[in-house]
Parts: structure tokens; sequence; C-alpha cells
């Protein structure tokens, strides 16, 4: 459903369920991964940021099915 | 016709959101405006406007960004990447030699760039490259210039961690190998230096 190819702006804009896993990799880091990484794969962020890219996408899927089901 | 986006005071991204929702509503036959407060919005809603095959124009009324979108049409498109050129600066100075003669080069190369102006769309610092996109560079004039203009100044996050710069970015955004690819190999033309 999600794939790391995909852009941030365009998994917000699909599930904006996802805005919140976002914004709590934001609090972590300390900085606006939405403001400075809009235009950027998964993939890209995750490298960046050094986060666990399976991770991610694990909890941006979570909480896409979660909008769906609502 | 034109459609009004007005994102004052919303945090990233709902200001591109917004925008991309009225892009993906729109058939091409009107303008959309989006207002923003923000820079960094106004730096993406433009990144937006590129990436969906829109021009625009920037206006700034009262501390307000009005960022005025209009579709281009497939010639419009096709010419502008034909003319699209990419320029990669591996490097602080112009060349091997003589460091002091590598500063000049490299401030008269870029005071040249800024201007041509044209058709020259980004320019992505690498390694000591970045030098010249901080704090205490010879050209950041310049490159604010251009910036200005449209053109996209984009430094590598990574050689910015390296040299501890990554707070003193004084103009342009942070990229990383991904995009910089992906922007060199998608120009018409590509320059490395």
């Amino acid at each position: 459903m999600i794939e790391k190819e995909m852009l941030v702006v365009d998994v917000i804009d699909k599930y904006p369920e996802t805005e919140k896993v976002f914004r709590s990799y934001e609090e972590k880091v300390g900085s606006c991964i939405m403001c400075s990484h809009l235009f950027n794969t998964l993939e890209a962020v995750s490298k960046d940021y050094n986060f666990d890219l399976e991770e991610l996408i694990r909890k941006l899927e979570k909480a896409a099915l979660k909008e769906e089901e609502e | 016709m034109e459609k009004i986006v007005d994102a004052r005071g919303l945090n990233c991204p709902q200001p591109v959101i917004l925008t991309k929702r009225a892009m993906d509503e729109n058939d091409g036959s009107y303008k959309i405006t989006t207002i923003v407060n923000q820079k960094v919005a106004l730096e993406n809603v433009s990144k937006l406007a590129v990436s969906q095959g829109y021009e625009y124009e920037v206006e700034e009324k009262g501390g307000d960004f009005y960022i005025h979108m209009y579709k281009m049409t497939t010639a419009s498109v096709e010419s502008k990447e034909k003319k699209e050129i990419a320029i990669l600066i591996k490097s602080r100075l112009f060349g091997e030699g003589e460091e002091e003669l590598g500063q000049i080069l490299m401030k008269s190369f870029l005071y040249t760039l800024m201007e041509m102006k044209g058709d020259i769309k980004h320019i992505i610092f690498m390694n000591s490259g970045v030098f010249l996109a901080c704090e205490g560079s010879p050209v950041l004039e310049h490159l604010k210039v251009m910036e200005e203009e449209g053109v996209n100044i984009l430094s590598c996050g990574t050689c910015l961690d390296y040299y501890q710069m990554k707070d003193k970015l004084k103009v342009g955004s942070v990229t990383n190998m991904y995009t910089a690819v992906e922007i060199l190999t998608s120009a018409h033309k590509s320059l490395t230096l």
C-alpha cells in the first residue's frame, strides 16, 4: 500500500492520518520533516534521519488502514 | 477564473496539501492562488507548482506571499524541459591549483551565472561546495539573487553534517543524493565543476 519510493507529500495527501506519524518522528528528531523533506521519498527521509524504513512504513500503513476502516 | 487557497497560519504540510487538492480539481483552465505567510510554505508550494507542471509568480503583500500558479500547456512544458540546466558544484574552489585563484574563479563563475539568467534551473552543492551556500561565503549574495529568480539551490545534507555546517546554511535547502541524481539525470543539460 505504501512504498519506499513514495514522496512524503503523496503519502500524506493520499492518507491524511499519516501526518500524525510524521509528526511523532518530528518530535523525536526535533526537526520539521514535513517542511524540509516533503518532496523526498520515504527511503531518502529514512536515510537522512537514520530511521528504520520498514518500521516507518509499518506505522504509516497502520495509520492509513485505520483511516480506511473509519 | 481563479481559485484561492488561503493557507495563512497553517503549518507544513497543510499549505501544500490544500494547494495540491485544488490542482487535482483543476482541468488547467483557471489560475490557482495560494496565500501563505511563512517562507518555508512559500518554498514548498513553489516546489509543488513546478512538480505539477505549473508556472508560478510570487507577489509579496503586507508580509504575506501570494503564489499565483498557472498550468503550463504541453508546448510550454516541452520547451521548458528542453532548456533546463543543472549545475553540480563539488568544491568551494574552481578547478585545481592555487586556493586564492580557485576562490576568484568560483566567484567569477557564479557572478556570470547570476548575470546570464534564464536557463539555469538547479545548482547542487556537494562535498566542500556546500561552503558556498553557508555563512561567510563570498558568493552568498549571488546565490540569493538567483534563488529569488527561481533557481533551485540545493546543498547535500550528508556534506553539511560532515562539515558541521547545517546550522550555517544561508541559501537554498538541504537535499540528498537520490534527489540530486534525479535532477542531474532528468535535466536537459548538466554541468559538473
